[in-house]
């Protein structure tokens, strides 16, 4: 049946692989983002200082991942735990101004990006590191008819089943009950008697669990590297404005979508990739600007426009 | 017209100093500023001269942030996008076409104004943090699009070689520093005091009162989403000639110049010289690439992270917050409804319980 | 009597709660209208509808034989309808004047009227004075918006909605937070109000209502429940349970 399938698609195979890449880029920025609007939404808390939760991840895949499955997943438990520790300590530095603006936390969470990227650079050096990866998951695998990398196809996988297990947590457990509950309006959450810096503390560890997770899993798609933290974390803004904050959902199809544009959009027109990004999101805020029908329009648009 | 501040903008704190001294003392700091800005180059190297240079290139940007975050209340970490687009556009004129200095300047001017009103329908409308984030983006894909625009832009080799630039048709080419010092130095003078004219016009009013209460100047009739385009607009031709400027005073462009860390030093440089002032605002971009300059070369190699350690710094020694500087954008900053303002002036820092019911109505 | 404002069936909804439940309302010329009601009856939401800050989901509204429903409320102020909001919203960084400059500037022709000193000050400026007067506040013309106190910024916003010379005046709880003098004293602001001008009034307090009103509405849970002359309203017994209801 797939092959029937691929004779079908005919000229359309060449996109085959770039359109598989999206899937594995998308679901990566899924995780990656999902931290960030975490933050966002419920903290409301601009974490300038994601993209580098991403790379204390990719970074710690780098070292201590040798190429055998135990190393591998050492390295998702040191990473998960290095970037939550990130997190909680960036917690501790913005308690003290946690009642003034948002201009002062970005700026904050700025300054502790730039310098942990700076130490991240003094540690590892300046160069992309190459990720070493259990030889079962080095080579390639057939899929309708092409070669396609066998560590993407399971990292899709992975990342399909992280995904659910988000979407779980958000809409199944009693925590994620209080989450929802916190993006909807942070002070009654207050009210209900969780003081307001466990809940930073949680959520910018939660935070720094998922870019950590991100960044070691996804180490050999977008690499440790000094350019890392900052695509990691313009591309995960580009995802929370995109999706809003409204939904697990939005999210993920926002971070599909803007997989796809950094790989098939590539694939189709390579210099224009940057200008897709900035045609999807004027394409989305002009939409949302004029109203789209129903619930979609006041969940999206008031909370792109009330969470100021 | 209004007994407010030089630009307009009133403290809702304390304002210990008569205000008519106040004045007076602004001005007398302002002049003694322009008089050591024109004797520079015969006080300090060549070297220096083309620092300040750039220094002063940034503090024209930082203008343009100024008059973004502070005036119109869309505080931007994006005004990066129009420099680089006007700095792009005058080195490729300069290189193919013209090297009158009026000309380039211009063009900046022009780059920069249609980038800013081709990215307008993304930032308009939306307002706070959403227009740091969505600016950001804008930033970051101006700087990828220019490191792999190659047959335009160079990559991310940039675009070096144009002839020197003459300021005016007839006019002796500028060849050393201190000759590009000055013609920034006079560019920067006049664009500043174009842009203080217009504030003090009623078009200023009406940017700061759609800043202070969107709500109320829509009941009374006026077009805020066109007066904030338009807005958007200017700032963007501002750092679109501060672009043509930095390719004279640097003789060299390349996508390393608008990074993600000059894009945050402009943004602090402008809180921390009163975010809607427009003195304040060079005031303070020419303090943060000091500082930044010094601890470079206290530590070289080590530049980001002295300066991330500024960053920190200064968010905390700034007891009611970086912006409680200019009381206005503080308020402005944490009103979060599109419809209202909950600005209470004077109620800065501390928990802004009008906040929670302004969130809630609109949301409700 | 010409019907000045009619609305048609008016919805809002937010999720399941019915704010504004089919409601209909006329204002005629000159009329003196009050919507009162408990707390929750949707009167706030009412004004937010009719002045466009809020979309309605269904229903119709048509002023001045105009078809406002689609319309914004920029637009819909430049149209005629004037607005005081429950919390009195000024221009903090302003000076008085200033603030009744800006609020009147579309209506005086906006930037036409700007381009030599001397017209702005004919068109602009000395027009701001005089409401500034009407209203009490001449004294405090050029402190800044920021300083004054709450009753000072209620008469403010009264004289910024008048700047834009409107045909209906929507005032949402203007009384509220004032001291008894102050509450006597837009009384008599309003009820100086030329007939030009028709007003729709939200306010709690009835000796206000009474002494005003021509005509009195009273919603409950989203809906109207009477409109009549205040009189019949005061006697009115499906009045009288729906704020029963409401204390329950």
């Amino acid at each position: 049946m797939i092959i029937q399938a691929a004779r079908w698609a005919g000229p359309l195979d060449a996109y085959l692989i770039p359109a598989l890449d999206g899937i594995a880029y998308g679901l990566l920025l899924f995780v990656a983002a999902s931290g960030l609007v975490f933050c966002f939404g419920v903290a409301n808390i601009l974490n300038l200082a994601h993209g580098t939760l991403y790379a204390i991840g990719a970074y710690t895949a780098a070292a201590v991942a040798d190429g055998g499955w135990a190393t591998l997943l050492l390295a998702l438990g040191v990473g998960v735990v290095a970037a939550a520790g990130a997190g909680g300590l960036l917690a501790g530095l913005l308690a003290p101004v946690a009642r003034r603006d948002h201009l002062t936390q970005a700026l904050l969470t700025f300054g502790v990006a730039l310098a942990g990227g700076s130490l991240l650079v003094t540690a590892f050096g300046p160069d992309n590191l190459p990720i070493k990866i259990p030889a079962a998951l080095d080579g390639s695998v057939a899929v309708a008819g092409h070669r396609y990398a066998t560590y993407r196809l399971v990292f899709i996988g992975v990342a399909a089943v992280i995904a659910l297990l988000l979407y779980l947590a958000v809409t199944r457990t009693r925590a994620g009950m209080l989450v929802r509950a916190a993006v909807d309006d942070a002070d009654m959450v207050a009210c209900l008697g969780v003081s307001p810096a466990r809940i930073r503390l949680g959520v910018l560890a939660a935070a720094g669990a998922l870019a950590g997770a991100a960044g070691v899993l996804g180490a050999p798609i977008i690499g440790p590297g000094p350019g890392a933290a900052d695509t990691v974390l313009l591309l995960s803004l580009v995802v929370v404005v995109l999706g809003g904050l409204g939904s697990v959902l939005g999210t993920l199809l926002a971070a599909l979508a803007v997989g796809e544009i950094q790989t098939l959009g590539v694939a189709l027109a390579p210099t224009a990739a940057p200008f897709l990004l900035f045609a999807a999101m004027a394409a989305v805020l002009a939409v949302r600007a004029r109203g789209l029908p129903g619930r979609l329009r006041t969940g999206l648009r008031l909370r792109l426009r009330s969470t100021a | 017209m209004t007994p407010a501040g030089a630009d307009g903008v009133t403290s809702a704190g304390a304002d210990s100093v008569n205000p008519a001294d106040r004045r007076w003392l602004v001005r007398a700091g302002a002049g003694a500023v322009v008089v050591a800005g024109v004797a520079v180059p015969w006080l300090v190297d060549e070297y220096t001269t083309s620092i300040f240079a750039r220094t002063l290139v940034l503090g024209l940007v930082g203008v343009s942030v100024a008059l973004l975050t502070g005036v119109a209340g869309l505080p931007t970490l994006g005004q990066t996008g129009p420099f680089a687009a006007g700095a792009y556009g005058c080195a490729v004129l300069g290189m193919h076409t013209s090297s009158v200095g009026v000309v380039q300047l211009l063009t900046g001017a022009a780059v920069g104004a249609l980038f800013a009103a081709l990215t307008v329908p993304l930032v308009v409308y939306a307002r706070g943090v959403v227009v740091l984030m969505i600016t950001l983006a804008i930033g970051e894909l101006t700087v990828t699009a220019a490191s792999r625009w190659r047959s335009v832009t160079g990559g991310s080799d940039g675009l070096a070689g144009m002839p020197a630039v003459r300021p005016f048709w007839g006019m002796a080419v500028l060849d050393s520093d201190r000759a590009r010092y000055l013609y920034t130095l006079v560019v920067v003078g006049v664009v500043v005091c174009v842009v203080l004219v217009v504030l003090r016009t009623p078009a200023g009013m009406l940017l700061r009162a759609s800043r202070d209460d969107e709500g109320r100047m829509r009941a009374s009739g006026h077009p805020v989403t066109g007066y904030l385009a338009m807005a958007y607009v200017a700032a963007g031709a501002v750092a679109g000639t501060a672009g043509s400027l930095l390719v004279t005073a640097q003789q060299y462009v390349s996508p390393a110049d608008f990074g993600f860390d000059v894009s945050a030093l402009l943004l602090l440089g402008v809180v921390i010289g009163g975010a809607a002032s427009v003195g304040g605002a060079i005031a303070g971009t020419a303090l943060v690439v000091a500082v930044r300059d010094w601890l470079s070369g206290l530590l070289p190699g080590h530049a980001p992270l002295l300066l991330g350690g500024l960053f920190v710094v200064t968010a905390y020694l700034f007891p009611r917050g970086v912006a409680g500087l200019s009381a206005e954008v503080a308020s402005l900053l944490r009103s979060r409804s599109r419809s209202r303002s909950r600005s209470r002036p004077g109620s800065l820092g501390g928990p802004d319980v009008s906040q929670a019911a302004a969130r809630s109505e609109v949301n409700a | 009597m010409t019907a000045l404002l009619v609305a048609d069936a008016l919805c809002r909804r937010y999720g399941s709660l019915a704010a504004v439940d089919r409601i209909d309302l006329r204002v005629t010329d000159g009329e003196r209208h009050a919507l009162i009601g408990p707390n929750g009856a949707g009167k706030t939401t009412l004004l937010d509808l009719i002045g466009g800050a809020t979309r309605a989901d269904s229903g119709r509204i048509r002023f001045a034989g105009r078809d406002i429903t689609r319309l914004g409320p920029a637009r819909r102020a430049r149209l005629g309808i004037g607005r005081i909001h429950q919390r009195p919203a000024v221009w903090s960084s302003l000076s008085a004047l200033d603030n009744v400059v800006v609020a009147g500037w579309k209506q005086a022709g906006g930037f036409r009227s700007a381009w030599t000193p001397g017209r702005f000050r004919s068109r602009v400026k000395a027009p701001g004075a005089a409401l500034l007067d009407q209203v009490g506040l001449s004294g405090i013309a050029s402190t800044a918006a920021a300083h004054l106190s709450h009753g000072q910024r209620r008469q403010l916003e009264i004289a910024m909605a008048l700047a834009g010379r409107p045909r209906l005046l929507l005032l949402d709880e203007p009384a509220a937070g004032l001291s008894s003098v102050e509450v006597h004293r837009l009384a008599e602001l309003l009820s100086e109000l030329p007939r030009t001008v028709s007003v729709l009034l939200v306010e709690h307090r009835l000796d206000l209502v009474y002494a005003l009103a021509d005509t009195v509405t009273v919603l409950h849970d989203g809906r109207r429940v009477a409109t009549g002359e205040p009189a019949e309203i005061r006697t009115s017994p499906a009045v009288r349970q729906a704020y029963a209801e409401a204390v329950r």
